[in-house]
């Protein structure tokens, strides 16, 4: 049952880390790598605040998502100026930068060994312990991003942002503010994925950096892409499946040292497999196909 | 101590240049970031470490088969994914997309045949480095200078002199206008996946002689070599050079001020300063902007 509530657990986290990255990707059309970065930052701030200071869950929330948020204007920045190609560079760059902090400042994150030990949340009197609570928490928090990304999505916002997938330079001819827009969608992006970092710290209680490298931004992506891009259900299916889908392994006897690397060829021969014969994913409504404006 | 970081500078620049030139030359035909080069890159030192330690054979035979596998296998990759998606006119994100995917399953493959640890090809003892003017070089490090200036010069001859280089600059330029006037493109991107492949294959090679091969080594140079092409300026070999020494010079001399662990923050400052205000690159012409 435990086995059963992990997994559970583990696919709102997806979900939520999905989601976000699917506001860039899907609805805005700009890949970024950079978002296990951002699911790290929100992870180490809730783990050093509560380990440090001590101080309650909500807070620490309220910290990871701003400063998550902060460094996704960071991003966000550039991606006004520079176009599709040489952004995506920038994105690379900040997962490695933010990886190389992580995993080099060891008086402040704990370097590779990591923070252990992180305490059970406690908001507001309701303590957190069992796996039960957890999903729970999981839960009530994935529906909030759920429909916060449905508000943003139906609303005038997402319009500007699909127009700008769909074609850039006529947006900017209509009048709308794109620079503005997409510093936006990199904010929102960037809090949301702290929220799953906060909920994958005091979970786990443990964290390194070697949760947050490129691979598990790419993992993130194919999440997006493989469940659907541009749709709000697409993330919720890619998690479900791409979470689902290794631990069925286990069950086939493969030896456990090589379902990690099974694991990470499934999602890796996945993603070329669905970009090839079915670019939109599963459920989704971008199929990456329109051409932008011709060069 | 001087005489030590430039030392450092000229190998750090050298494994740059090999990356980035064997990068650019892909880059500048099809258009697009090939990500999948950098699991070449570790393909190439991972096959001669097949060859040397299983197979037993030379060092020098080991090499040049790693390196025409590696060849081949940038080819596989052209034709069996980049091809039919290019057919279709997909968009640069999509190709992008695919060659991410490339990346993590062949970098898994290697991880499960290899494992994940550091692992050394053993061709002679280990010795203390050559000292020249006073610092030290590494035989395996001197290889890849002269590799790096070698094959620098022989790019820039073909690419300006042969009419291979010739078809190579016209394709780059305007795919559609070189097919008009009789340039196969599609064979010229084939002749530059499989180049470009085979010096990237060499510069794993060299740099596992250098530090060890590990699966995920092919992503940090990739990385670099691209900030490298785009600081320089696309289509430029003077451009790599240049661009090249000045990173490898502000990594080392920031390393050795601020400490190992920046390198790749120094690296990217550089290229977000130079592409917000230069986006060409710094020896780059206007008229290439694809940015």
């Amino acid at each position: 049952m435990e086995y059963l509530l992990h997994i559970l657990i583990m696919i709102c986290i997806y979900v939520i880390l999905a989601q976000s990255l699917n506001l860039v990707i899907g609805y805005t059309g700009i890949i970024s790598i950079a978002h296990a970065a951002f699911y790290g930052i929100g992870a180490y701030t809730v783990a050093l605040m509560s380990l440090k200071l001590g101080t309650p869950f909500s807070l620490n929330m309220v910290c990871a998502i701003t400063l998550s948020g902060l460094c996704g204007a960071l991003i966000g920045v550039p991606s006004a100026r520079l176009k599709g190609d040489s952004f995506v560079v920038i994105t690379f760059g900040f997962q490695i930068i933010t990886f190389s902090i992580l995993n080099n400042c060891v008086a402040l994150t704990g370097g590779p060994m990591g923070l252990p030990g992180i305490p059970r949340p406690d908001i507001f009197g309701w303590r957190i312990s069992s796996h039960y609570e957890f999903l729970i928490l999981a839960v009530l928090l994935t529906g909030v991003i759920f429909l916060v990304s449905r508000r943003i999505t139906e609303s005038p916002f997402g319009r500007i942002l699909k127009a700008i997938r769909e074609d850039e330079m006529f947006a900017i001819a209509a009048g709308k503010d794109v620079a503005m827009c997409k510093i936006l969608v990199f904010i929102i992006s960037s809090s949301m994925a702290a929220v799953a970092g906060a909920i994958y710290a005091y979970y786990i209680s443990y964290i390194d950096p070697t949760s947050f490298t490129i691979n598990e931004s790419i993992f993130i992506i194919s999440l997006v892409i493989i469940g659907g891009a541009g749709s709000l259900w697409g993330p919720v299916v890619g998690a479900v499946v791409l979470v689902i889908l290794p631990e069925l392994l286990r069950f086939v006897g493969i030896p456990s040292s090589l379902t990690a690397n099974l694991r990470q060829i499934l999602y890796g021969g996945l993603l070329v497999v669905f970009m090839i014969w079915r670019p939109q994913g599963l459920v989704g409504e971008y199929g990456f196909q329109f051409e932008k404006t011709k060069k | 101590m001087i005489n030590q970081i430039i030392i450092n500078i000229l190998i750090d620049s050298s494994c740059y240049i090999l990356v980035a030139i064997s990068f650019m030359l892909i880059y500048q035909i099809c258009h697009f970031f090939h990500f999948a080069h950098g699991i070449i890159l570790a393909a190439g030192a991972y096959l001669a470490f097949l060859f040397k330690m299983h197979y037993d054979l030379p060092i020098s035979i080991s090499m040049l088969f790693a390196i025409l596998l590696s060849a081949l296998l940038g080819c596989l990759i052209e034709i069996l994914f980049y091809r039919p998606l290019k057919k279709r006119d997909s968009q640069h994100l999509i190709l992008l997309l695919v060659s991410l995917g490339i990346y993590i399953v062949i970098e898994n493959t290697i991880s499960i045949l290899w494992g994940n640890s550091l692992k050394v090809i053993r061709f002679r003892d280990i010795e203390e480095g050559m000292k020249v003017f006073n610092a030290y070089i590494t035989p395996p490090q001197l290889a890849m200078v002269i590799a790096s200036i070698v094959i620098s010069g022989f790019a820039a001859f073909v690419l300006k002199k042969t009419k291979i280089g010739y078809m190579m600059r016209a394709v780059a330029s305007d795919e559609k206008l070189a097919n008009i006037t009789g340039i196969d493109s599609r064979s010229i991107l084939f002749f530059a996946f499989a180049i470009g492949s085979g010096i990237v294959a060499l510069s794993g090679i060299l740099l596992s002689l250098d530090v060890g091969m590990t699966p995920h080594m092919g992503m940090v140079p990739m990385i670099m070599a691209i900030v490298v092409m785009m600081i320089g300026g696309i289509g430029n070999i003077a451009g790599i050079i240049l661009g090249s020494v000045l990173l490898s010079s502000l990594q080392n001399i920031g390393a050795w001020y601020f400490g190992i662990q920046w390198q790749e923050t120094i690296a990217f400052m550089v290229l977000i300063i130079i592409l917000l205000n230069r986006p060409q690159g710094l020896l780059g012409s206007k008229a290439k902007v694809k940015f």
